[in-house]
């Protein structure tokens, strides 16, 4: 028996490096539908797996980086290359959030 | 986006931080106006960023096989990128001459204050701040708030007693591949060594670091260069700083001046 909860991802922050103003905007576009809504799962690391995974999907990423959350547990970061990898173009960009769990009342 | 870890401590605002290095180096820093973080496992001390025996013990009781552990902890140093610090009021005899600068070489001098600031410009990453902690590795004991500690980071805020002279301070930046997410644990900060396969990739990204942007004129204190060299250096420092289009002051050392010079006025 599985023990989830509902997760929602909050105060994104996307920092474009090397990206034009278009790009920019179609780049916080996808990634607010993307983390639009409550998310399942039983802890932060797994929800934080399920929305790294589903940017890289989305930006079609071969490779990202992570930084791993500091002791309030619940702050973010994932790096990703524009054009799917890092080595191909300077152009990249981080998205930091944090993520909370939804208490039910 | 400055953090803070918890046990580790920082300077006074005021408190003066020095930076030694070389004239090459300290072209770069203008020119591209980055501070240059050298990946950990890059550094001369083999127990850069290494947890304590004691420490080592304690997750060798609680979870029985440290094996993998050892091999993170071999391999994450890669992705932990460091700036480094000399924590003093005054400039150091035993830092220029760590530094090798006999030919040539500046250092920085800044405030605590001003370091933080200048990082403002660092968005997209986190940046830990604190001065290091000089233990003695072999007999330090287990820290109670241990899992509380964010693993990943706090033991590159601690070094052996015998470094205890470079009263460091310092600013890392951590970033892991993909390949290691599945094996943080549900507080972000300790590794599940049960799961990890053996098979695991540490993809080697930055050679020997990564420049990160920061507001040089806000770093940049004074420039001190080094005793050991001629007045005409001073001179090209100087010069080289206005044509980059900054207006620090650039001083040469005082440590070597005559004694009638300067004590005995």
């Amino acid at each position: 028996m599985t023990n989830k909860h509902d997760f929602t991802i909050e105060q994104i922050k996307i920092s474009p490096i090397n990206i034009n103003a278009e790009d920019e905007e179609g780049i916080k576009e996808t990634i607010s539908k993307l983390a639009r809504g409550h998310k399942k799962g039983e802890t932060e690391i797994e929800v934080f797996k399920i929305f790294a995974s589903a940017l890289e999907q989305a930006f079609e990423a071969q490779m990202s980086t992570f930084s791993p959350p500091s002791e309030d547990y619940k702050h973010w970061r994932i790096h990703l290359p524009k054009d799917g990898n890092f080595d191909a173009t300077p152009s990249r960009f981080s998205v930091s959030f944090y993520i909370k769990r939804v208490e039910n009342l | 986006m400055i953090r803070e870890l918890t046990g580790i401590t920082l300077p006074k605002a005021n408190d003066f931080l020095w930076r030694y290095m070389s004239f090459e180096k300290f072209v770069n820093l203008l020119g591209t106006k980055s501070l240059f973080f050298t990946r950990a496992d890059k550094f001369d001390d083999p127990f850069e960023g290494f947890t304590p025996p004691s420490v080592t013990e304690h997750y060798k009781r609680a979870i029985g096989d440290i094996d993998t552990l050892e091999k993170f902890q071999e391999n994450w140093h890669k992705y932990t990128l460091c700036s480094c610090w000399h924590h003093a009021a005054e400039e150091s005899m035993a830092m220029w001459e760590k530094y090798h600068m006999h030919n040539s070489g500046i250092a920085i001098k800044t405030t605590f204050d001003a370091f933080k600031n200048c990082l403002r410009l660092v968005e997209d990453d986190d940046v830990f701040l604190g001065k290091i902690e000089y233990i003695n590795h072999y007999e330090y004991p287990v820290p109670q708030n241990l899992n509380e500690m964010s693993m990943l980071y706090t033991w590159y805020f601690h070094k052996r007693k015998p470094f205890e002279y470079e009263r460091e301070f310092r600013a890392i930046i951590a970033r892991y591949p993909r390949t290691l997410r599945d094996y943080i644990d549900n507080h972000g900060n300790l590794i599940n060594p049960g799961t990890i396969s053996e098979n695991i990739e540490f993809p080697d990204y930055y050679n020997s670091g990564m420049f990160f942007n920061v507001d040089v004129n806000t770093l940049i204190g004074e420039i001190i260069t080094s005793p050991y060299v001629d007045d005409w250096i001073t001179e090209t420092v100087r010069s080289v700083v206005y044509q980059y289009g900054f207006n620090f002051d650039v001083n040469p050392s005082t440590l070597l001046d005559e004694p009638s010079d300067t004590q005995l006025m």
